[in-house]
């Protein structure tokens, strides 16, 4: 079983994308701190790329010809996670025929990237902290110790320091592995950063569509753009893949992206009103938000009322009717676009 | 928090700025950086109820703020003095709101504060229009004060995290 994943060529050109003033700086963090040994730290909701910043670090690194082995801590019971990260001698538990290499052996002249690092049990914090502090470690059921040469990346989508507050995380492994710590926004913090991210996908599906480009219109490219994304990078990548292989035509509309999306988006345009302490005057809210859905249904038909009447779900006699009654009012012209 | 990294031992626990603004940052006692040092709020809104309704509500969250009323007083203001958010009206007599953000992002010292429009104007070309100079958020009126707030507090986490990454790069060894 391969639980750990060594660098491949396809990685090596992966960087993370944006222009946000924080992707500008963690960019040129990553520059400084790829010339240092330094442990660091980096932070950040699922999805936001963690991995993809130490590869770069990685890859800028004067290890950058060693191996980079990425780990999932929170993947592998606690029983095999010091197996994995150490090696085990034969016959050191059930099931240990032979001699095994752990990873800080494996990557010995490279880095090490230990994502999820908060879940990693008390007692396998300390074998790191042995390791960070003496560059030397045990393995499973050895009696001599082995000096390692790797550098350690960690991660962690828990607020380490918060871990450390609880009692679950040691505060001396803690400082030891935050010797330099990179946080990497939620993609809804810079969202001027989407329609870059947007583009960059697409690109990168495009090459593989056989039937050629598409492309996202204005309208659809502004929901993603308004969508709070919390599954973050890792999320839009993947909507944009979906929405790429599904593609009929060669252009990607609103009513394409996925209902979450769609349903978030028409939420925030039409927010439930507070009630304030005077109340608030329940005909004309409805009426406000009837007039949004009938100029929204008529710009998206150009104006054709048969097919605005078809997408609001009504007869077109009565989406004529509704139009009639607020020609007083608001008059048919406002609702036209 | 200290703004001069020599205050500060390298490897002092830095937490996460995740809610600036709120009144548990501002207790007495609580190391988090005080609401104050999270910056000032520019609101601007020709409607001046509408400019003081939102300071009134970010000022429960002990956040400072500025009122303008225009698009040139906001142009002014943000040239002038240290702000880190502005809340932006779109439909303005003279300057509107679309206007003030292409000036904004003209200038080195105004382009990187996060605006987000809180408008009345939802329709697809201004929501476009948004997107595409690069607004931090997009609100419709009438706002949810919960979810202003929240996006509030992200903006300015956003900033706070910018400044102590400065602090980071700047006391990283480059070797």
């Amino acid at each position: 079983m391969l639980l750990f994943r060594r660098l491949d060529s396809a990685h090596t050109h992966r960087n993370l994308i944006g222009q946000h003033p924080l992707i500008l700086r963690i960019q040129a963090l990553i520059k400084k701190v790829a010339a240092t040994d330094a442990t660091v730290l980096i932070s950040g909701e699922s999805g936001t790329g963690k991995e993809l910043v130490a590869r770069q670090i990685h890859s800028l690194s004067p290890r950058a010809a060693g191996p980079f082995i990425a780990l999932n801590c929170g993947a592998i019971p606690a029983e095999l996670l010091e197996s994995e990260l150490f090696g085990h001698e034969r016959g050191a538990f059930t099931g240990a025929v032979g001699t095994r290499h752990g990873m800080f052996q494996v990557a010995s002249g490279g880095t090490i990237f230990l994502d999820e690092v908060a879940e990693m049990s008390p007692p396998l914090q300390v074998k790191l902290l042995r390791v960070l502090q003496e560059r030397e470690f045990r393995p499973v059921g050895s009696d001599r110790s082995m000096k390692t040469d790797v550098r350690v990346i960690a991660a962690s989508n828990k607020e380490l320091f918060d871990e450390v507050s609880k009692g679950r995380f040691r505060e001396d492994l803690f400082y030891r592995l935050q010797v330099i710590p990179i946080r990497v926004p939620p993609l809804r913090d810079r969202r001027s950063d989407v329609p870059l991210l947007i583009d960059h996908f697409l690109e990168k599906m495009n090459a593989r569509r056989p039937q050629g480009p598409v492309r996202v219109n204005d309208e659809a490219r502004v929901q993603l753009w308004e969508y709070d994304w919390p599954g973050n990078v890792r999320e839009l990548e993947n909507v944009i893949e979906q929405l790429v292989v599904l593609a009929d035509g060669d252009t990607i509309e609103a009513e394409n992206l996925p209902p979450s999306i769609r349903r978030f988006v028409a939420g925030k345009h039409n927010p439930t009103p507070a009630l304030s302490d005077e109340g608030f005057d329940f005909n004309r809210a409805v009426e406000a938000f009837e007039n949004q859905l009938i100029v929204e249904a008529l710009r998206r038909s150009g104006g054709n009322k048969q097919a605005a009447a078809r997408l609001l779900g009504l007869k077109r006699t009565t989406l004529v009717a509704k139009l009639r009654r607020r020609r007083g009012g608001n008059g048919v012209e406002e609702l036209t676009p | 928090m200290s703004e001069n990294p020599s205050d500060e031992s390298k490897n002092a626990p830095r937490r996460r700025a995740r809610d600036p603004g709120t009144a548990a940052a501002a207790k007495p006692g609580n190391p988090r950086r005080p609401a104050a040092d999270f910056g000032s709020v520019l609101v601007v809104d020709d409607n001046r109820d509408a400019v003081d309704i939102l300071c009134r509500l970010l000022g429960t969250q002990h956040l400072h703020t500025i009122p303008a009323y225009g698009g040139s007083e906001c142009l002014d203001i943000a040239r002038s003095q240290p702000i880190d958010l502005i809340l932006l009206d779109v439909s303005m007599p003279g300057m509107d709101g679309l206007a003030v953000c292409r000036e904004l992002a003209k200038e080195e010292r105004t382009r990187s504060i996060p605006i987000i429009l809180v408008t009345a104007r939802d329709d697809h070309e201004t929501r476009v229009a948004g997107m595409r100079l690069g607004v931090s958020e997009f609100l419709t009126k009438p706002v949810n004060r919960a979810e202003l707030l929240e996006r509030v507090r992200g903006q300015l986490s956003a900033r706070v995290l910018a400044r102590e990454m400065d602090e980071t790069i700047e006391r990283t060894p480059q070797e």
